[in-house]
């Protein structure tokens, strides 16, 4: 099956097609990177376990695959023994370093007798090390609860936050996502991610990537039906609302468990369109921009004078502006700088310089100062060759205009990024960097994009 | 013309400002009128030893009116004296249909025409004492004896101060009065002329105006003075002029400097202002004004502004 489609609308096209490691009859779901391969939840049979429920009812392991060849993938292996339970195991998470695992499995796992139908055993974390090729001391989660369910960690790739589905009180209803951020050794309280994220139905799977976003699946969102997979981003302490990803990715199907490479090119998500769980991958081409806007510089320094003064040759007059800054600025052509955008009001009086009448009084002008409705890129113009220059993406009064996604470009292409980036140039030279921005969808449907440049001199 | 004419129609119909009827008027700051007689140099500040005044009655005024003459004569400490005063000015005073009209401001030479209309009243003044500082009444005269100018507002009269003989300057002024007796000012009343001829103050500190009236159709005016004599300089107002400095004439001579006119000086006032010389003291210093626009034709000089005295109105920009 070859699905081909446009994301976010984009003109760029997304591959969508089924892995070779997913089966029709087994479930495969919530893949993520692990070693060049993936790690991901799986019912399949392995015989090197053993099954307490059999028929329809079979119990997720934590499977793993690894490539081969150009194309091709190894046969699915429990990923590790010694983390894998006679309950439910998975989804997982790793660190950046591959040596710490978080996942959630039933939370009793002591009477292999008992009835994995049992609602009671609920879902736990827990996280295990990597000691000599051996994954060991699991530990719980500090916040797991026997009462309600804690699964689907996702770590961020720093590992100072983790991500988390809960029903556990205190939420909006369903399962809710939450995050814990690392407190010395261990984790701080959670926080939900609140009403703009979490719905009285069911949040889950998060998977924290690069530059903040944060993909979950939702089935209380408004979607194409089941569960759809959404991004949103923490900017200025807000969670921006749920971008839905369009239709190569979401169906109306469940779709979830997604997982994107660190460029964003590359994924892979799960979905029931086929009936089972199954492991997609997808892929981007390169995301243009074309006809990038040159930056204008805000412009708050202007030089006042009187139109009709210039026009004509006039006595000596004492011309006394009055900007509201408690200064009575002289000259027929004064030069003031305002503080930035705002309303300003600048009044004139004329004095004669030979009668010292006042020929004009406070005469009034207003004047409203706005910013260049535009991006920005908020960076020094002048660098040093291998020295690592920030560069911060802003957007000045685009109205309606919301971002959701930031690519860069310095010269080798649009690559996604976040606000905040940096980057090193190698060479002397001139160099122009490129913002691209996209916009959360208008009421037509489309995602407006902007692009800017700006130069940049390295010595 | 028509629509300077409603203007002018309108102010002085609501007598928006006008209660002075003295010419010159209080705000001018100009002391008096001149006139010369027939036999005086040019040189001495009277091109044509002629003045030709206008005054306007309004409608609301059904009484008689009196144009009163402050120091008719010609003698006293008031007037210019050259040798002895030997000098006759004839003061008339003229009605009727053809004491104005619309050519009316192409008339300013000394000849016939500016006897038109229907002569009403007239004497002529030597050295008479009894004159001397004193107010002559001409009249009364029934306002429906001057000619009814819609355009102007109401109705016009007409004074010619001549200098028949010798060679003296006659100072005096005039007052449009209800009165015979006193100076009873007709409400709404005006007075204008199209070359201004006065006597400027001795003193350095004060600074005189006049205000010709500019109509819509002018683009642009030329200021002639005559006989300045540089005493100080001459300088224009306007709600789009700043006090640009004019040139002035020397002795004995015309200067003519012109200015363009914006659209918004149209149909409205500009302030023609003279400021005394500040180092040197010139004393007796006789001038005239003409103020024409590109046709050649001149604008009235109103003793009280159409419309007020000019404010200038800055036009502020940034850049």
């Amino acid at each position: 099956m070859l699905i081909k489609t446009e994301l976010c609308a984009q003109s760029d096209l997304y591959i969508v097609k089924p892995t070779q490691f997913s089966s029709r009859i087994y479930n495969e779901f919530s893949p993520v990177f692990y070693k060049g391969g993936i790690v991901f939840c799986s019912d399949q049979n392995d015989n090197s376990l053993m099954s307490y429920k059999g028929g329809q009812n079979r119990l997720f392991k934590i499977f793993f695959v690894t490539k081969k060849g150009s194309s091709g993938w190894t046969h699915p292996k429990i990923l590790a023994k010694g983390i894998t339970s006679a309950f439910n195991d998975g989804p997982a998470t790793f660190n950046e370093n591959g040596n710490i695992i978080y996942y959630s499995r039933n939370n009793s796992i002591e009477n292999a007798l008992r009835n994995i139908s049992d609602t009671s055993n609920k879902l736990g974390i827990y996280s295990a090390e990597l000691v000599d090729g051996i994954w060991t001391n699991i530990k719980p989660f500090t916040y797991n609860n026997p009462l309600y369910s804690f699964c689907t960690p996702a770590l961020t790739p720093d590992g100072d936050r983790i991500y988390f589905s809960s029903d556990m009180p205190g939420g909006y209803g369903g399962m809710d996502l939450y995050y814990c951020d690392r407190l010395n050794n261990d984790w701080d309280k959670p926080v939900n991610l609140g009403p703009v994220i979490n719905t009285s139905k069911n949040e889950s799977f998060p998977f924290a990537c690069r530059f903040g976003k944060l993909f979950f699946a939702s089935d209380g969102h408004k979607g194409f039906g089941g569960k759809d997979l959404f991004y949103t981003q923490e900017i200025n302490k807000e969670w921006i609302s749920p971008v839905h990803l369009d239709s190569a990715i979401n169906s109306t199907a469940d779709d979830f468990g997604i997982v994107i490479d660190s460029t964003f090119e590359n994924g892979y998500f799960s979905s029931n369109r086929q009936k089972t769980d199954d492991i997609f991958s997808f892929s981007l081409a390169p995301l243009e921009f074309t006809n990038c806007d040159t930056i204008k510089e805000n412009k708050y320094c202007f030089t006042f004078y009187d139109e009709k003064q210039r026009l004509i040759d006039t006595i000596p007059a004492i011309y006394q502006w009055d900007f509201g800054d408690g200064i009575m600025h002289l000259g027929k052509e004064v030069k003031y700088c305002f503080p930035g955008p705002g309303k300003y009001s600048v009044k004139l009086t004329i004095i004669d310089g030979l009668t010292h009448d006042t020929i004009a009084k406070q005469v009034e002008y207003k004047t409203e100062l706005e910013n260049i409705n535009q991006a920005n890129i908020n960076s020094d113009k002048v660098g040093l060759v291998d020295k690592s220059i920030s560069f911060k993406g802003v957007l000045t009064d685009l109205k309606g205009f919301r971002i959701t996604d930031y690519f860069w470009n310095f010269g080798d292409g649009f690559k996604p990024g976040g606000p905040l980036i940096s980057n090193t140039f190698k060479n002397k030279g001139d160099y122009i960097v490129k913002l691209g921005l996209l916009s959360e969808k208008d009421s037509l449907g489309v995602i407006p994009k902007i692009c800017v440049m700006k130069k940049i001199v390295i010595k | 013309m028509k629509r300077y004419a409603l203007i002018i129609s309108f102010i002085l119909s609501t007598g928006i400002g006008l209660f002075s009827q003295s010419a010159p008027a209080i705000d001018e700051n100009i002391p008096y009128l001149i006139t010369f007689g027939g036999d005086a140099k040019t040189s001495w500040g009277d091109d044509d030893f002629c003045q030709i005044f206008y005054c306007i009655i309004p409608p609301s005024q059904t009484g008689p009116v009196y144009i009163r003459v402050y120091d008719p004569d010609t003698g006293g400490d008031l007037d210019e004296i050259k040798g002895e005063f030997n000098t006759i000015v004839n003061f008339s005073i003229y009605g009727g249909n053809d004491c104005w009209s619309d050519t009316a401001a192409q008339v300013l030479k000394n000849s016939e025409n500016i006897k038109n209309g229907y002569l009403l009243s007239s004497k002529s003044f030597g050295n008479e004492p009894k004159y001397d500082k004193k107010w002559y009444s001409f009249g009364p005269f029934n306002p429906s004896e001057g000619k009814f100018v819609k355009n102007l507002g109401g109705r016009v009269f007409k004074i010619v101060a001549q200098g028949i003989s010798g060679d003296d300057g006659n100072i005096y002024k005039y007052f449009l009065s209800t009165s015979p007796n006193e100076n009873v000012a007709v409400e709404g009343g005006n007075w204008f002329t199209y070359k201004y001829h006065f006597r400027l103050s001795d003193d350095q500190k004060h600074v005189s105006q006049i205000y010709p009236f500019v109509d819509d159709k002018t683009i642009s005016i030329q200021i002639s003075n005559f006989d300045w004599d540089n005493d100080g300089i001459i300088r224009i107002f306007s709600v789009a002029k700043n006090g640009i400095l004019c040139d002035v004439s020397g002795d004995n001579n015309w200067v003519i400097r012109e200015f363009p006119i914006v659209e918004e000086e149209k149909n409205s006032t500009v302030e023609i202002q003279f400021i005394k010389n500040q180092s040197v003291q010139i004393r007796n210093n006789n001038v005239e004004v003409i103020v024409r626009n590109q046709y050649g034709i001149s604008l009235p000089f109103y003793v009280v502004p159409i419309g007020g005295v000019p404010v200038y109105s800055p036009k502020i920009r940034m850049k």
